[in-house]
């Protein structure tokens, strides 16, 4: 991967983020009450007119458009209102936990998705076949909240051997990495056993065998290398999906990351809060795309990154 | 199969066939079949429901949190009744319709304002094209739960505006496939004949470009119904989609939480309810793109014979 091709993708990833955020920008300001953004439908006129000047809304729109653009340069996202803090400070508290909690998820059902994918491939139209796709489709189906939620019924609730809700060592995570787990788990398997069944058809995996290969380095060998591919792929695209954070579930489970900071943050009409945080997914994105790339070139050396 | 080849057929009959091969290609597919009955199921409950065939929804007192699967009671509280006593099966089949409608609303904006601008985008190209494409790496660039969550906090929560956010957020893929189902068409020796022929632009996209790039969409459509509900009923569960009144599944899971360790019913069964659905659609989109794939109809049928 040359320095170009980086420097591209960064300038086209911090373009992507200045037109979404100058389009935010406009479109609330044109269609409604920005202040609407900061205080509750039912705030007083008054708390509206102190709130408008606070915010330097009584300007004019292209001052307060460059006003917005300097602050936005200097990375300086305003403080929250919740938190009484610099909201980028707050952000970059919850970040790391959002991080560790999705890669954990992630990792766990990528790997599981290719064991259990690969098994049900070599066994294709068997009954752990039809078990592991009635399993994988039920997992790929299931709303995350919901799984939250009768986890907490039936581990917390009921069995107590679990916390509810909240934050601290390694036995509040089992839950929300469970939770997380499941719809990337139930994507990858059927992605891994279709690639599986292909691979395993194909004329090299015959090649080999034809040369006394073991059936056990023809699948997991031949075969997977080449269908480990499609999994990667997709695996990518659920790591920039979860680094929005595990949004919902970290609601239910008061998991102190970057989802729960976001939701709030709009629950309770915290603008810096919302813009920091978009901010530093827009980066988490852009550096887990260029490793997405990284890694395909790495598994395919067909692959050039360019 | 012994008679003449399909093709060869009177059109009337041919369609008998496709119809005949459908039915067949579903039986092959026994998940599939199995999620065609759950759909028609909640298809008929929301038919009954809007006939007012399913007795009222009052609140009421002495049935509050009644537990399910009392089968002494009317059979609409079997699955027991809801913190005000309303039943829940009536409420779930309630919420289905909604839940269900905004999905199918949402998948069709975006399958039409998708199809037609990816078309528009490859078909004429140039500067409005290439706008059209780089809005859509912007928003592919993040995920879809950002932007979703993003657009209902600038807009406020509403329906419409729920149906509207959902759908541009998932537009972008609908366009991408267009525009590259349209490039590879309109190079293709009919569109060339057509344009011979004297045929206008919008004639030819009509009647030449739409029904080629079609089966694609549909099929694109069809996967992401399912996704579209599990995010609806993530926004209305977090206060941000559907708003009461009004009820949707996700809502309900919302309004059960309070309730879970002395009445679990109240939201299990309106996720439980999701998830079946969703597998439904999943299920049935997958049956859909091996039928509209001639190289995996031997999936479908091979066991037959």
């Amino acid at each position: 991967m040359s320095f170009t091709y980086f420097l591209k993708r960064a300038a086209f990833a911090a373009l992507a983020l200045a037109a979404l955020m100058t389009s935010a920008f406009f479109l609330v300001r044109l269609t409604g009450d920005p202040v609407d953004l900061y205080l509750p439908v039912d705030a007083s006129s008054a708390a509206r007119e102190a709130m408008r000047v606070r915010l330097g809304l009584d300007a004019s729109l292209p001052v307060q458009f460059l006003d917005w653009a300097w602050d936005m340069i200097r990375l300086d996202f305003g403080m929250s209102l919740w938190h009484n803090r610099p909201a980028m400070d707050v952000v970059l508290e919850a970040l790391p936990n959002t991080l560790a909690l999705g890669a954990i998820a992630l990792t766990l059902a990528f790997v599981a998705a290719i064991v259990i994918g690969s098994i049900a491939a070599v066994n294709a139209g068997g009954w752990i076949d039809r078990g592991v796709n009635v399993l994988s489709q039920a997992a790929a189906s299931v709303p995350d909240f919901w799984l939250g939620l009768m986890g907490v019924l039936l581990f917390a609730v009921t069995f107590r051997i679990l916390p509810t809700s909240g934050f601290g060592g390694p036995i509040y995570w089992v839950l929300p990495i469970a939770c997380l787990f499941a719809r990337p788990f139930g994507t990858l398997v059927q992605i891994v056993r279709g690639s599986m069944i292909e691979a395993l058809n194909a004329t090299f995996v015959r090649t080999a065998r034809a040369k006394g290969a073991r059936d056990g380095r023809v699948t997991f060998v031949h075969a997977l290398r080449n269908a480990l591919l499609p999994a990667v792929t997709v695996t990518g695209d659920l790591a920039a999906q979860f680094a929005g954070g595990g949004g919902v579930v970290e609601v239910v489970f008061g998991f102190p990351g970057i989802g729960k900071l976001l939701i709030d943050g709009i629950l309770k009409r915290d603008f810096a809060i919302v813009q920091a945080s978009i901010f530093a997914v827009a980066v988490v994105i852009f550096f887990i795309n260029i490793l997405v790339d990284m890694l395909y070139a790495s598994i395919d050396p067909r692959v050039r990154v360019e | 199969m012994t008679d003449a080849p399909a093709e060869l057929l009177p059109a009337r009959e041919r369609r008998g066939r496709r119809i005949l091969w459908l039915v067949r290609a579903l039986a092959g597919d026994p998940m599939a079949v199995a999620a065609a009955i759950w759909l028609l199921i909640v298809v008929l409950a929301i038919l009954a429901d809007s006939l007012s065939l399913l007795g009222d929804n009052r609140i009421s007192l002495k049935a509050r949190n009644l537990p399910p699967f009392n089968f002494s009671q009317s059979w609409t509280l079997w699955l027991g009744a809801d913190a005000l006593g309303r039943p829940l099966l009536v409420r779930l089949i309630q919420a289905a319709s909604t839940t269900i409608g905004i999905a199918l609303m949402t998948v069709l904006t975006s399958l039409i304002g998708g199809t037609l601008l990816g078309v528009i985008a490859a078909y004429f190209g140039g500067i409005a094209g290439n706008i059209i494409m780089r809005i859509c790496d912007i928003i592919l660039g993040f995920p879809t739960l950002l932007v979703a969550l993003f657009g209902l906090y600038l807009f406020g929560p509403s329906v419409s505006n729920l149906v509207i956010v959902l759908a541009v957020t998932r537009m972008p893929a609908y366009i991408r496939v267009a525009r590259a189902e349209t490039l590879e068409v309109r190079e293709r020796l009919f569109v060339d004949a057509a344009r011979v022929f004297g045929g206008g632009p919008v004639w030819i996209l009509r009647n030449h470009i739409l029904p080629s790039v079609a089966p694609t969409m549909l099929t694109l459509a069809s996967v992401n119904l399912a996704m579209v509900m599990l995010f609806e009923s993530g926004l209305s569960y977090l206060g941000l989609g559907i708003q009461p009144p009004a009820v949707s599944w996700g809502l309900m899971v919302a309004q059960g939480q309070g309730y879970l360790s002395s009445a679990w019913w109240l939201g299990f069964f309106p996720g439980l309810a999701v998830m079946f659905t969703t597998m439904s659609f999943n299920l049935l989109a997958n049956w859909f793109r091996i039928v509209n794939d001639p190289s995996q109809h031997w999936r479908l049928v091979s066991r037959r014979r």
